[in-house]
């Protein structure tokens, strides 16, 4: 489903990071750790397209990423590949409903009301639908990052650094949050942290250095 | 979701900085078509109502107060002429008429002109009820006069003396309505017409009620002004001058004046459009600057709507359309807003120019200015669209 062939990245500051190659099977819950500083973020940037390949090639579900141009990158990193992050940015002046809309118009799918409402229920989020986000806990507001990275139905979700800042409890529950999540929509998870605890939970893994 | 209703959202967040651009914005706009609308009107105005007349003739004086007493009826006379020089005058080879035209009374402020019935004819006035005066005393209305004083055929009235309101009543003397003109869109509509014999009937019998004297004979008769219509325009050449020379009378040309009235009124007009602009110029800096600095606590939103699939261009068009939103309701408000004013300024401005100002019609200038509001929006959102546009995604999101 995701594969890296021979991927290195040349920083403006000049030093060169080389990753391993990276081959995921479809469905597959995949965890990268490494210290910060090793290129995991580059890395996660490179996966979702968010940073342009300049040597190697990523192949997502048959789709060389350095084959496509600005415009279709962008659509498709919206069509394919949901990405949450360690601290979720948020659209100060839309509601949790508009945000859903929103990334489905970006992403060029039909907006579906109904479909986001079945989204919102198991999250408990129904009731805080038509809230801002700044009027959500940061629980909630976690939870809207995961139900903004599957409403397009993607093949892939990326995860930044999830659970870094949270306790065990926390980070228990969104680690069970995403497996179980990525599980019922079909999707390959790859989670990008430092956090060795996961390790108990995902055991298949990359270690960088 | 669509980009008009996310930029449109940035905008409502935002409510404050927002309503200050638009009013800034609309504030701006509004004068500009204000002073638009006013000078064409007036323009229109002063060149309808010079009908045919290509020189008046008066008592010497400012020649720009007789054109504005004698053809616009705004300012008062600059004094009497004997009508004998006036049927002297008329009987000039290169003259075709000569209209004499006596004012100096009023009722309920709308002036009583004293002339006769050729009048009306230069404005091409016609009657809708009753006949022309007959008889001294028998008075014709103008439509806006018969309208607004609610008289109708047969009705009489005493005038008052002095070409404004409050003047002395002519007690003894009633005019007689016989006939009311229809709306001619000119001058007319605001007078009171008799004949010229009224005026001298009413002034004599004052004269002995009152026992005044007077400086000249009793069988002198007097009139204000006259209304010259040239046979050839050679007239126009050596005319004026000849007058001015040779008689007691000045001779005004009514197109130079009103030129030179439009010329004084444009370099007001002038100020203060260089003030609107400026207001203008102003509220496109304040668009740009809210713009730029809601940009730098956006950056997030902007790279995380990246994420989520939006293209460079997409960013670059939801800030450009910004700018351009707010130039359209600024735009639609200022419109609005001066079109308002102007029917508050048109009750104002009818006594005051003795004309009907209409306000509910586009300029083609307008359609104009709705670009320049265009250009002025998309000008002050170019430089954080294009920002927008070059936000550098994974840098941004890495911080």
């Amino acid at each position: 489903m995701l594969t890296t062939h021979q991927l290195s990245y040349q920083y403006t500051k000049g030093n060169t990071i080389a990753f391993p190659d990276l081959s995921i099977v479809e469905g597959e819950h995949f965890l990268i750790l490494g210290q910060s500083g090793c290129g995991k973020t580059t890395l996660l940037h490179l996966l979702s397209g968010l940073l342009r390949t300049q040597k190697g090639a990523i192949t997502i579900d048959g789709t060389n990423l350095s084959e496509l141009s600005s415009k279709s990158l962008d659509t498709f990193r919206g069509q394919y590949i949901g990405v949450i992050f360690q601290k979720p940015h948020f659209v100060k002046s839309l509601s949790v409903e508009e945000h859903l809309l929103t990334a489905q118009y970006l992403a060029q799918k039909p907006q579906d009301r109904q479909k986001i409402k079945s989204l919102l229920a198991p999250l408990n989020l129904l009731s805080k639908k038509d809230k801002k986000i700044s009027q959500l806990s940061e629980g909630e507001k976690q939870r809207v990052s995961v139900a903004m990275a599957l409403v397009n139905e993607p093949k892939l979700i990326l995860a930044d650094e999830p659970t870094a800042s949270l306790d065990d409890y926390h980070a228990q529950e969104v680690a069970d949050m995403l497996e179980e999540y990525a599980s019922k929509a079909n999707a390959t998870l790859i989670i990008v942290t430092h956090d060795q605890r996961l390790k108990k939970q995902f055991p298949k893994y990359l270690e960088l250095s | 979701m669509n980009l008009f209703k996310l930029s449109w959202r940035n905008l409502i967040a935002s409510p404050w900085s927002t309503t200050l651009n638009l009013i800034l914005f609309s504030f701006g706009i509004s004068i500009i078509s204000l002073l638009l609308t006013v000078s064409d009107q007036i323009k229109t105005t002063l060149e309808k109502n010079q009908a045919n007349i290509s020189l008046v003739v008066g008592a010497k004086g400012s020649p720009l107060q007789l054109i504005l007493s004698s053809i616009y009826h705004i300012d008062t006379p600059t004094g009497n002429i004997a009508l004998e020089e006036l049927q002297r005058l008329e009987k000039h080879p290169l003259i075709s008429s000569v209209i004499p035209l006596s004012i100096g009374d009023n009722f309920e402020g709308f002036r009583i002109v004293g002339t006769d019935t050729r009048y009306p004819a230069l404005f091409e006035a016609t009657l809708r009820q009753g006949t022309l005066w007959k008889s001294p005393m028998e008075v014709v209305l103008g439509s806006t006069v018969a309208k607004k004083l609610h008289l109708a055929i047969g009705d009489e009235f005493q005038g008052a003396h002095g070409t404004e309101e409050d003047g002395a009543l002519h007690e003894e003397q009633a005019f007689k309505v016989v006939g009311i003109l229809t709306y001619s869109g000119t001058v007319v509509d605001q007078l009171i017409l008799t004949d010229k014999a009224s005026i001298w009937h009413l002034h004599e019998e004052e004269h002995h009620t009152h026992n005044e004297k007077h400086s000249h004979e009793e069988n002198t008769k007097e009139v204000t002004a006259g209304l010259v219509q040239y046979k050839s325009p050679m007239a126009g050449i050596m005319l004026p001058r000849a007058i001015n020379k040779n008689t007691n009378m000045q001779a005004a040309s009514p197109t130079y004046e009103t030129a030179r009235l439009l010329e004084l009124l444009g370099v007001g007009f002038g100020a203060i459009k260089t003030l609107a602009v400026i207001i203008i110029v102003i509220s496109g800096l304040s668009i740009f600057i809210s713009l730029y600095n809601s940009l730098k606590e956006r950056k997030y939103e902007i790279a995380y709507l990246r994420v989520l699939g939006a293209k460079k261009q997409t960013l670059f068009g939801l800030i450009l359309l910004e700018g351009i939103i707010v130039a359209l309701i600024g735009y639609i408000l200022g419109i609005t807003l001066s079109h308002l004013g102007m029917y508050i300024l048109g009750f104002y401005l009818e006594e005051a120019w003795k004309f009907n100002f209409s306000t509910f019609y586009l300029m083609k200038e307008e359609f104009i200015l709705l670009g320049i509001a265009l250009a002025v929006g998309i000008g002050a959102a170019l430089l954080p669209a294009w920002q927008a546009y070059r936000i550098d995604i994974s840098t941004t999101l890495s911080e």
